[in-house]
């Protein structure tokens, strides 16, 4: 009797932590047809979305190779369009692998957020996923891309993307969940990169643009191409890039930016606010091109090109933000985050006018970049 | 019962009623060289006996002794002035002598003595001492036991030559009176297992115990586990090892596999070369051993989980690899491990038990037929061909505990098909549930695996240098003691 009971405990306990344990269910791998990535547009046929999916299909040949297919789908939201796509495959469509989606200018200008909300609610896409805003006029141009390698398009874009932050310093790859904590802020504005196709010969090839400028959650225009690098320094998401700068009787440096970290303070005098940006940069020479000296820099002359560099960088970070105020009254770096953080009092009474304040916040920046080697070893003497 | 005829023809008689229809039984008749007609019989099993000893030591000197006219006692004199033999019993008693003549003795009736003397004339053939084939080293001595418990007792005893090391007869099998020896250092042995041993020793009643494993079952704390309670080894230097440590041998006639008690967990992934070789090499070989016991134990069930329930969690090359290898495969994912899992035991157990000259084709027939053609010809996918490879050589790598292995393997496999990774995770929660609760003669069988102090883990997930195992296990020995410099009183 003590023993029925105990086995019947046990099963029971089983069980409800079976029901308990959520979503799960049996699924080959190879039912599943497995999306890279999805491009929206705007629907046809009075539909309000046109989705292109990219989907791999595996050729049954010999050496099994990934082929990316495209298929495509209308509905009026993204889940109801996804589920229609069903009328045209065998297999389930399956998210977890997608990791590019890629919107329209069309729809971006219209507002992202009814787009995205599907992919933050939905279990199966990964919230590390990256919105992108196609710079031709339909976003499926882009996975129509006939790329020289056969391989899908999706996957080039998130291999760009990576590369793109880690050596390039230049467009800023924003995750789902990253996007959602912006736009939900009501006071940060969000960018995504861009993409346009080019064509390299007989092919098409992708290349990334530039970040895209949101206010709210619609699109308001470009970023200036030159003003990226210090969009990704005041950011902090510098890892690595190419910082150039003009030397009086050096001409053009380049230098690698090995280390970058910024410190931002709000101070707040009666209705003035005021940023104080601290920029710290350590660097190595990769490059000079002036005739005299060839790779010779001399301890004052070190100097001088740090001092170059800080302006550089002090003026770009300005201009920046200068551009950003004006044109597009878009707070991309988060200078309401941070006097959400740090000025709570004042943030409280004046979050609901940010758009009317934040035009008029002063910035005093301060850089200082230091070189940490010119990459060459010391000529010898008289050698 | 013992004898209690004085007449020659009556005793004998009485033996060769108890022996009838028996042809082997030999009965050799004397009579004393003198005049005083005194006749003897030799009984004896033929084939059991070393023919030139009976010859030289006894029917020589019974014949050409000059035996006087008139004794008090004749087994007397015989036993102490004419047999040459180094083993003379004198007795009356029915079961000793019936006992002796089928285990090689001579008995040796007398006219006119109800008693007779039991020689020991044992002489048959046995395998000659050799390196065992199931625990081979590269470095550490090769000699293994053999099937006779003399000789098996002999190499234990040149290893620890101290009166300290007890060795206690006892008899197993009603039919088969089976010898054994139960073996400990007297100083060292945990009184409370000794006496649990015995008392389990005790119980057994069983007409006849051809193998150490017939013991090995029947002293187990709990019948129908899967875990071993006592562990077994081939070689005399792994059991002079475990005596050292406190431990109880048991040794069987007719079988080289000696028993030793308590048995831990982890002394099936310990090898006798641990020891012998530098102590970091020693660990490596350890961890392996350790880490392929739980891969072969869950990477089919893992594999399962991660493929049928839990795709997400697969990198995307990988995902893409698998989905394209598993393109157009008959079998859903789990029937298809299933399968391949059970031509792999197959294939290993007619490996076994297969005449050795048939090795070749069970191989070709294994990598060529199973492993290729089956994935070209799309009946298995080749990421399972991998995974069985895996699974087998990590579960080969544990050979001592293969058949718990195999079965906690197809369990997992089953939990992981029904409930995904969390199914894996209830049954290797369960798995080591039943590890941990598992004891061996009053000893949980994990006792050094949940201990956190230093001299606790010397010995267990990496093996320590010598100077630092100062101490033996501490649960089943009186002295813990093993380097009396190192500090640590007695």
């Amino acid at each position: 009797m003590k023993r029925c009971k105990r086995v019947f405990l046990i099963l029971e306990t089983a069980m409800i932590v079976v029901l308990c344990a959520g979503c799960w269910n049996y699924r080959e791998i190879e039912k599943n047809s497995i999306v890279a990535g999805i491009a929206i547009d705007k629907g046809t046929n009075e539909y309000k979305y046109h989705l292109t999916y990219e989907v791999l299909s595996f050729n049954n040949g010999k050496e099994n190779r990934v082929e990316p297919i495209l298929l495509e789908s209308d509905g009026d939201s993204v889940f109801d369009a996804i589920r229609r796509a069903v009328t045209m495959t065998d297999k389930k469509l399956y998210f977890s692998n997608c990791n590019v989606i890629i919107v329209s200018k069309e729809l971006a200008t219209e507002g992202i957020t009814q787009i995205t909300d599907f992919f933050i609610r939905d279990a199966e896409p990964r919230i590390t996923l990256t919105f992108t805003v196609s710079d031709e006029d339909t976003a499926a141009k882009i996975l129509n891309a006939k790329m020289k390698s056969k391989e899908p398009v999706s996957f080039k874009i998130r291999g760009m993307l990576e590369q793109s932050q880690d050596v390039f310093g230049h467009v800023l790859p924003v995750p789902l969940f990253e996007m959602y904590n912006i736009l939900s802020s009501n006071s940060q504005a969000l960018t995504l990169p861009s993409i346009r196709v080019v064509e390299v010969g007989e092919d098409q090839e992708p290349q990334l643009v530039t970040n895209v400028v949101f206010r709210q959650d619609k699109m308001v225009g470009n970023m200036p191409e030159d003003e990226n690098l210090y969009y990704m320094i005041l950011r902090g998401q510098m890892k690595s890039g190419i910082l150039q700068t003009v030397v009086p009787g050096k001409e053009n440096i380049s230098l690698e930016i090995l280390k970058s970290s910024v410190k931002m303070k709000p101070v707040i005098s009666g209705s003035d606010v005021t940023m104080k940006i601290q920029i710290k940069m350590i660097a190595g020479i990769g490059e000079e091109s002036s005739e005299q000296d060839k790779y010779k820099v001399e301890n004052g002359q070190m100097k001088e090109i740090e001092e170059a560099a800080s302006k550089t960088v002090k003026e770009g970070a300005e201009k920046l933000i200068h551009d950003m105020q004006k044109n597009y009254n878009a707070d991309v770096v988060g200078f309401g985050t941070i006097i959400n953080q740090d000025e709570y009092e004042y943030w409280k009474k004046n979050s609901q006018n940010w758009d009317r304040i934040f035009p008029n916040v002063k910035c005093e920046i301060e850089a200082d970049v230091k070189i940490e080697s010119s990459a060459v070893a010391a000529p010898k003497e008289g050698g | 019962m013992s004898l209690s005829s004085d007449g020659l023809e009556e005793n004998v008689k009485y033996i060769r009623d108890i022996f009838a229809s028996d042809d082997t039984l030999e009965f050799r008749y004397l009579s004393g060289s003198s005049d005083s007609k005194v006749r003897f019989c030799l009984v004896f099993a033929d084939g059991m006996i070393n023919n030139k000893l009976i010859n030289d030591d006894i029917v020589y000197p019974l014949t050409h002794y000059a035996f006087p006219r008139k004794t008090d006692d004749l087994m007397e004199l015989i036993q102490h002035h004419v047999i040459l033999s180094n083993s003379v019993e004198k007795t009356a008693d029915v079961e000793k002598i019936v006992q002796a003549i089928v285990y090689g003795d001579t008995v040796l009736f007398a006219d006119g003595c109800p008693d007779t003397l039991i020689l020991n004339t044992k002489g048959w053939n046995t395998r000659s001492i050799a390196e065992p084939d199931s625990e081979r080293v590269l470095r550490g001595p090769r000699e293994g036991f053999n099937e006779a418990l003399l000789v098996n007792l002999s190499m234990v005893r040149r290893k620890l030559r101290t009166p300290d090391l007890k060795m206690r007869y006892r008899t197993f099998g009603r039919r088969s009176r089976t010898q054994a020896c139960l073996c400990y250092l007297d100083s060292l042995v945990d009184r409370n297992v000794l006496a649990e041993l015995e008392k389990r020793l005790d119980r057994i009643d069983i007409d006849g115990t051809l193998d150490s494993n017939y013991i090995g079952e029947l002293i187990k704390e709990k019948p129908f586990s899967m875990l071993e309670t006592a562990g077994s080894s081939e070689r005399p230097d792994v059991i002079a090892a475990n005596l050292l440590e406190g431990r109880i041998a048991l040794f069987l006639d007719g079988s080289p596999v000696v028993l030793t008690v308590p048995h831990l967990f982890i002394e099936n992934f310990q090898s006798d070369e641990d020891y012998y070789i530098n102590y970091v090499f020693a660990s490596i070989g350890r961890f392996l051993r350790i880490f392929a016991f739980f891969v072969s134990v869950s990477f089919p069930a893992i594999y399962i989980a991660l493929v049928t329930y839990h795709q997400e969690m697969l990198p995307t090359p990988l995902l893409l690899s698998i989905s394209a290898a598993r393109q157009s495969v008959p079998f859903p994912t789990a029937l298809e491990t299933l399968l391949m899992l059970l031509v792999f035991e197959m294939l290993r157990e007619s490996g076994a038990r297969m005449p050795g000259i048939m090795g070749q084709a069970l191989s070709i027939v294994g990598a060529l037929v199973i492993g290729q053609a089956a994935v070209t010809a799309k009946i298995v996918s080749a990421p399972i061909v991998i995974v069985v490879a895996f699974t087998a050589i990590c579960g080969l790598m544990v050979p001592r505990i293969k058949g718990f292995v195999i079965v906690e393997r197809f369990a997992l496999m089953g939990f992981s098909c029904v409930l995904g990774l969390y199914g894996y995770l209830l049954g290797m929660l369960a798995m080591l549930g039943m590890l941990f609760g598992a004891k061996t003669f009053g000893v949980p069988i994990m006792r050094d695996s949940d201990s956190n102090t230093a001299q606790d883990r010397k010995d267990t997930f990496w093996r320590s240098a010598w100077t630092d195992m100062i101490k033996r296990p501490s649960e089943f020995t009186s002295n813990q003691t093993r380097q009396k410099s190192k500090g640590s009183s007695e």
